[in-house]
């Protein structure tokens, strides 16, 4: 079986791609809830993500096909379906808060004179182009787009650093146990990235301490976003809840900027084109399960995929109020269910079941 | 083949992108836009606002460079309105990313400031570090007036506002944001310049602001002014165009829940700058030392200033201890037959160190007592107590000013 991944593109997907969805609208909808300790928020999200990741990591390691596949093979192809089809709902719905958040990122910065939906529907026919295309394509774009990430990263981290109050995160825990959990559970759809590990596991070309080298990059994916939010919340202290883009907003108080005006937005527009791929994540994964696992042909999932979160965007625009309540209290503990506690217990489960098989094998000589 | 067709495929890609993102898609005609580079906002007797923008209009010649100002004023129950109504009756698109200033004229003194400056911190047509100042006259009038250092008022009074190294930082800087954070904050306590008209003609030749400005009436909430030269003669009068005002911005405004409750004098504004900026390059006069019966006066140049503030807290209640430590040279002296040469390393006289020591130990002493005087949380105590000592911020929260002592210690050190 041709591996379509290489531990490398792995480390890269998780370094580059995956935290950049998260620099929007998410410090702000945190801090609102939990002040100064958001970075505590995102701190338990990165652990339960971390945690997650490892158990099916250590679990699945030297197994041949991703978690779907064994999932039918152990299970059945009932069962293997119900999953997929989960799975598809968990990725349609994990569309909806980032398709927005870029949407009017896109129309209330860059189009604030014209604002209008198909202004932002090309995007569409990107997010199509990446779905179209086997599990080989997020290797690629992980290699392609770290450069272009790491310059953001660096620029936007260097310009919003001399302006951040660090103090403005004291006093630790003040805001409260509950409000700090609260503050985790709002920014679920935000977080669960080992949704997309499920599709990696068993799909790579296995070398020496993979494991190390995939932990250790999802580390620093995670550090990547809890010292933007502290960058976040050091910059704007009480005013950080009102801050919905907060891409654009940490750099430009810089005295450089002040003097120069704003050439941050060369950093922000290089963190905007890792994030449209970022955006086309779930797309792609609910694509490759509806091919999978209900025979579509692959171009026409990636347009059926595409049409509800479009359709969305195009008739509902007036209900976004509602849906991102729903998405961020209710559709949270499923987010949470599907993202982190299910693919723990299932790849505990699954290598409980491969150990009996195993033994099975052995004494039947 | 399939290797040019996805090159191909990449340029166009990128291309795409790149016009995509950078609003190439949304242009607007660059004639119908005012570049705004300032607003000033003044309350109306309805209660409505009037916003004047002062804008930069393109012109192919640069023969009269006052031909790029002009103002436009619009009028609306809110700030958002005002803005609105200024596309509205004059055509043009308010174009706000440039605005680096705002004005907040002297109508607002008695109202809660929030009202108008939250728009600004919110919208993301104006970037929030836009400074904000408040006029001791009408916003409107500080855009109007013609002033020597600049073609454009507004850039002449963010000169003075964001000065470069060298001159003194005698000035409070605030803008959008640290004004909102300050607002929100537990203290609820901001501040900002405010802004003096100083003429430099004698009494008696002094022009009013309006003859300077030159405004024309124009429809029933607009009007547009034709900028500078408008009334003020055309670039034949090149002289008396320019006009003769000048800003001084040395005095701070106190905001606390958003409404103005006092007022940091120059000397104040001065000692503020030194505990919470950069103090270094500033300069400031001991006058009056006494040496011999003779009275004589010092100008000192600050090398390099340290501030601290600390805070103790507990049950009997709040001590705030102040310390600056600074070493300074003296650039000038009215002393007759003086060594004191600035270029020179000759030691600080004592006389002059304990008076500069006494002088800015009084400043500070009165900079404290204004904070509890006007309940203006300036000096971030209440910040402080939350921060670092949490388990008695609620005792503290609503009395730290009642419960609060403190001591000054300043220090200067010349050439030893």
């Amino acid at each position: 079986m041709i591996k379509q991944l290489k531990t490398r593109q792995i480390c890269f997907f998780y370094i580059a791609i995956l935290p950049v969805i998260k620099f929007f609208m998410m410090p702000s909808v945190i801090s609102g809830i939990s002040g100064e300790d958001i970075w505590i928020s995102v701190l338990i999200n990165c652990l339960l993500d971390f945690t997650a990741i490892f158990t099916v990591y250590i679990c699945l390691k030297d197994q041949d096909g991703d978690f779907f596949t064994l999932t039918e093979k152990l299970f059945g192809k009932a069962f293997a379906k119900t999953v997929a089809t989960i799975y598809i709902a968990f990725f349609l719905l994990k569309t909806v808060m980032p398709l927005n958040e870029i949407k009017d990122y896109v129309e209330m910065t860059l189009y604030i004179t014209s604002p209008n939906i198909f202004t932002f529907m090309p995007v569409f026919a990107l997010i199509i182009f990446v779905c179209v295309h086997r599990l080989r394509v997020i290797g690629r774009l992980a290699d392609g787009v770290l450069i272009i990430a790491l310059i953001g990263y660096a620029f936007m981290f260097a310009l919003a650093i001399p302006n951040t109050d660090f103090e403005a995160l004291l006093p630790v825990g003040a805001h409260g146990a509950n409000n700090i959990i609260r503050g985790a559970y709002i920014s679920q759809p935000w977080f669960n990235d080992c949704a997309y590990f499920l599709f990696f596991t068993g799909e790579y070309i296995k070398g020496k301490k993979d494991g190390l080298k995939i932990f250790a990059s999802f580390t620093l994916s995670a550090l990547t976003v809890i010292f933007f939010c502290i960058l976040f919340y050091g910059t704007f202290t009480s005013i950080a809840f009102r801050q919905r883009f907060a891409l654009t907003e940490i750099s430009k108080y810089t005295t450089v900027i002040n003097n120069t005006e704003r050439f941050d937005y060369l950093p922000i527009f290089a963190l905007l084109f890792t994030a449209v791929f970022s955006l086309a994540l779930p797309f792609y994964f609910a694509t490759d399960l509806i091919v999978r696992f209900f025979g579509v042909k692959r171009n026409l999932a990636a347009v059926i995929i595409s049409l509800p979160p479009a359709i969305l965007l195009l008739f509902f625009e007036e209900y976004f109020a509602t849906i991102e309540t729903f998405i961020t209290q209710t559709a949270s503990g499923f987010f949470l269910l599907f993202g982190t506690v299910f693919p723990t217990a299932a790849a505990i489960v699954m290598k409980i079941q491969l150990v009996k098989e195993n033994k099975i094998e052995i004494q039947r000589g | 083949m399939k290797f040019k067709g996805v090159k191909i495929a990449a340029v166009i890609f990128a291309t795409v992108f790149l016009l995509f993102f950078s609003n190439d898609f949304g242009l607007i005609d660059i004639e119908k836009t005012a570049i705004i580079t300032a607003v000033a906002i003044d309350l109306e007797q309805d209660g409505e606002y009037k916003l004047t923008a002062q804008i930069a209009v393109p012109e192919a010649t640069d023969t009269n460079t006052e031909n790029l100002r002009a103002q436009i004023s619009g009028k609306g129950a809110t700030v958002g309105a005002a803005i609105k109504n200024i596309g509205d009756t004059s055509g043009w698109f308010p174009q706000l990313c440039f605005c680096n200033l705002i004005i907040v004229g002297n109508g607002f003194s008695d109202y809660n400031l929030i009202k108008i400056l939250d728009y600004f911190s919110k919208t993301l047509r104006i970037q929030d570090s836009a400074l904000i100042v408040m006029a001791e006259t009408e916003g409107a009038e500080l855009l109007k007036l013609s002033t020597p250092l600049d073609n454009i008022s507004s850039f002449a009074l963010q000169k003075i506002l964001l000065k470069n190294a060298g001159l003194n930082r005698d000035v409070a800087v605030c803008d959008v944001k640290s004004f909102c954070t300050g607002y929100y904050s537990d203290a609820g306590s901001s501040y900002m310049p405010l802004i003096k008209v100083v003429s430099q003609k004698s009494e008696n030749e002094k022009p009013s602001a309006e003859s300077v400005g030159g405004e024309n009436s124009g429809g029933e909430n607009a009007s547009v002014a034709g900028g500078g030269s408008g009334s003020s003669g055309s670039g034949g009068e090149s002289g008396g165009a320019k006009g003769d005002a000048i800003f001084n911005a040395d005095t701070t405004a106190l905001f606390l829940k958003g409404k103005k409750v006092g007022e940091l004098d120059a000397d104040l504004t001065l000692a503020f700058t030194a505990l919470t900026g950069d103090f270094s390059t500033s300069t400031f006069e001991v006058k009056n030392v006494d040496l011999g019966g003779e009275k004589l006066n010092y100008l000192l140049t600050v090398f390099s200033c340290k501030a601290s503030r600390s805070l103790s807290v507990s049950e009997n209640g709040i001590t705030l201890k102040v310390s600056l430590d600074a070493y300074v040279k003296i650039s000038d002296t009215n002393e007759r037959f003086s060594d004191l040469e600035y270029l020179k390393n000759l030691p600080l006289p004592s006389y002059v160190k304990q008076r500069a020591e006494s002088d800015f130990t009084e400043r500070i002493t009165d900079l404290i007592r204004t904070e509890i005087e006007t309940g203006c949380d300036f000096l971030d105590i209440k910040k402080e107590l939350y921060r670092k000592h949490y388990s008695y911020y609620s005792t503290y929260k609503n009395n730290f000013i009642e419960n609060l002592n403190y001591s000054v210690s300043v220090n200067f050190t010349g050439q030893k």
